[in-house]
């Protein structure tokens, strides 16, 4: 067996939890970040790349994904999954109706948004590294961000905070269904 | 943590985690996933670093044993059960896909290990992507797929690769990071494999380009790997708009000297966009002779334009709009500056280097020709700038051709 192959196995077994979550984010669907990790784990073990450690793949993968998604958001037009292939597992329920919100509010985006704004607002990556990162222009990223805070703003409330100083400008809210 | 909606969505990756707990990743796909790895694994391609001349494989001249056995059937002759003959595919041609995605790897080199001559040399730009030249440093065409990943037509008379020589490769690339360092991978066009495996010819009335043909944005069928793309060397800001007045006043103000030989521009109303290319590369001051217009940049250019200033740097560049559905090129530029004085569909101005040149769409619809038999359909195309560089230094050595792209978008 190749050295490689333990690792990715241990990175399936072990870490498949977490970078499915992720990668659900990013695609707003639970089937389609199946297949988002099965090509993000394609693309890193296949490079050659020398892993010392189950984290270090991981960090590896999880850093594929979003341009896994992107590049596939290019050749697939999605599909409308059935919510029960993948049975929801309740969150304590203090947070779950947020959560809800968060996760509905982020399937209104469209892929290249909602991957802009994962990686601003959770990944805390710049304008600058989200461009590097998608392989976007930077201002292509600062629209893709401006337009996607003022519908999780419209979404989400008022009492969410967007605000990206210094980087991206939250507009006003725009008319529902404007991209 | 970017305020609430970081919490926010730290608080979904938690939810997404428990409702994944309770799969079995691994035992639903590990095995397939296994698989393509070792495929993948499999035709990867030998790269050199530390820009180290390496000897990558024996490389067997003028010979044409494939890996799957001998061409078969001469061109024009298909196979006995065919109703419809091949026609003439002329030579078969021959890539080579090679490797690039190791962060040491600066610049490659596959030799003849017989002889020691170059074939195929490469060589990092400064924008990450690779230049491909042959033996006497003219460029190859290369098609870059997915990170890392090249396929680069072989010079003329290349046409088998031998790879019996990888103990010898491998432990020749050793100082390197490597950890599956294999021969580059010969492919031959689709057509001449499909005609050597007995396949019958199927005309497909639609427009297929050949995929190792296909190598630049400024050509039909070329898939852009990513939404845009930019380097040190040349860059497309995004689309301003003028209206068309603004726009013919613009162009005019550029011959105040001479109205006489302004193109005449027409009085076009609609919302024109007008994109910045900054051909960074080229800007050399006194020394750099350039041709450039709205046409992919070639060598032709370069040499044949220039052949008589042989003490400069010389370059040629060229921009353009094209239009891309599902991220390829479904219809292409196929307008010059025309200095006759009829309307120019897309005109390219170039005030000064610093500054950048100013490509503008005057006329959409007569700016693009589609890539099949049908009018292009501008209701389901995005609409991108596309620009092209390369560069002859005095010495000879060429770089490029480098591209940028850009989606123009909305008004």
């Amino acid at each position: 067996m190749a050295r490689w192959e333990p690792l990715l196995e241990q990175v399936m077994r072990e870490r498949a939890p977490r970078l499915l979550a992720y990668a659900a984010m990013l695609t707003g669907d639970d089937t389609e970040a199946h297949d988002v990790l099965q090509d993000a784990l394609v693309r890193s073990f296949s490079r050659g790349r020398r892993f010392d450690h189950v984290n270090q793949a991981e960090a590896y993968v999880r850093r594929a994904i979003p341009s896994v998604v992107i590049d596939r958001s290019r050749k697939f037009r999605p599909v409308p999954r059935d919510p029960a292939d993948h049975p929801h597992v309740a969150a304590p329920a203090s947070d779950r109706d947020a959560v809800m919100d968060v996760r509905t509010a982020l399937r209104e985006l469209s892929p290249r948004e909602r991957a802009c704004i994962v990686l601003r607002f959770y990944d805390d990556l710049t304008v600058s590294q989200i461009a590097d990162h998608l392989g976007l222009a930077d201002g292509t990223v600062k629209r893709y961000l401006s337009d996607a805070s003022a519908r999780l703003a419209a979404l989400l409330g008022a009492d969410v905070d967007l605000r990206e100083e210094n980087t991206v400008p939250v507009t006003a809210p725009l008319a529902k269904g404007r991209r | 943590m970017n305020g609430d909606l970081g919490n926010l969505l730290t608080g979904e990756l938690g939810e997404a985690e428990a409702r994944f707990a309770h799969d079995d990743f691994a035992g639903d796909y590990g095995q397939r996933i296994a698989g393509r790895v070792r495929r993948r694994r499999a035709v990867r391609a030998a790269g050199v670093g530390g820009g180290t001349m390496l000897t990558a494989g024996a490389l067997v001249l003028g010979a044409t044993q494939m890996p799957w056995g001998t061409l078969g059937a001469e061109p024009g002759v298909g196979g006995s059960d065919c109703a419809t003959p091949w026609p003439s595919l002329g030579a078969p041609t021959y890539s080579v896909v090679i490797d690039t995605d190791q962060a040491s790897l600066m610049n490659l080199s596959i030799m003849d290990a017989s002889t020691g001559t170059l074939i195929v040399g490469g060589t990092r730009q400064a924008g990450g992507t690779y230049l491909f030249t042959d033996g006497y440093g003219d460029p190859l065409k290369a098609v870059q797929g997915e990170a890392g990943l090249y396929t680069v037509a072989l010079p003329a008379g290349v046409t088998s690769l031998e790879s019996t020589a990888t103990d010898a490769y491998r432990s020749a690339a050793v100082s390197t990071n490597f950890l599956s360092v294999k021969p580059p991978r010969l492919v031959v066009s689709d057509d001449a494999a499909r005609q050597a495996r007995g396949e019958c010819y199927t005309a497909d009335p639609t427009f297929t380009p050949t995929p190792d043909a296909v190598t630049s944005p400024f050509q039909c069928g070329f898939e852009l790997p990513t939404e845009s793309l930019k380097s040190d060397d040349l860059w497309i800001d995004g689309a301003q708009w003028m209206d068309g007045a603004d726009a013919t006043a613009a162009i005019g103000a550029r011959y105040s000297d001479d109205p006489s030989q302004a193109p005449e521009i027409g009085d076009s109303t609609n919302p024109v966009p007008v994109v910045t290319v900054h051909f960074a590369g080229t800007e050399t001051g006194d020394s750099a002779a350039i041709t450039w217009g709205t046409s992919e940049p070639s060598i032709d250019d370069i040499e044949q334009g220039l052949a008589s200033d042989t003490s400069s740097l010389k370059g040629s560049e060229g921009a353009t709009f094209v239009g891309v559905a599902d991220g390829r090129v479904v219809a292409t530029g196929n307008v010059h500056p025309d200095p006759s004085g009829n309307v120019p569909p897309a005109y390219l101005d170039l005030p000064s280097y610093e500054d950048g040149s100013f490509l503008y769409l005057l006329d959409q619809a007569a700016a693009l020709t589609s890539c099949d038999a049908n009018p292009v359909d501008f209701s389901s195309i995005d609409l991108y700038a596309v620009a092209g560089l390369i560069v002859k230094q005095p010495d000879g050595t060429v770089e490029g051709p480098t591209y940028a792209w850009l989606p123009v978008g909305e008004p």
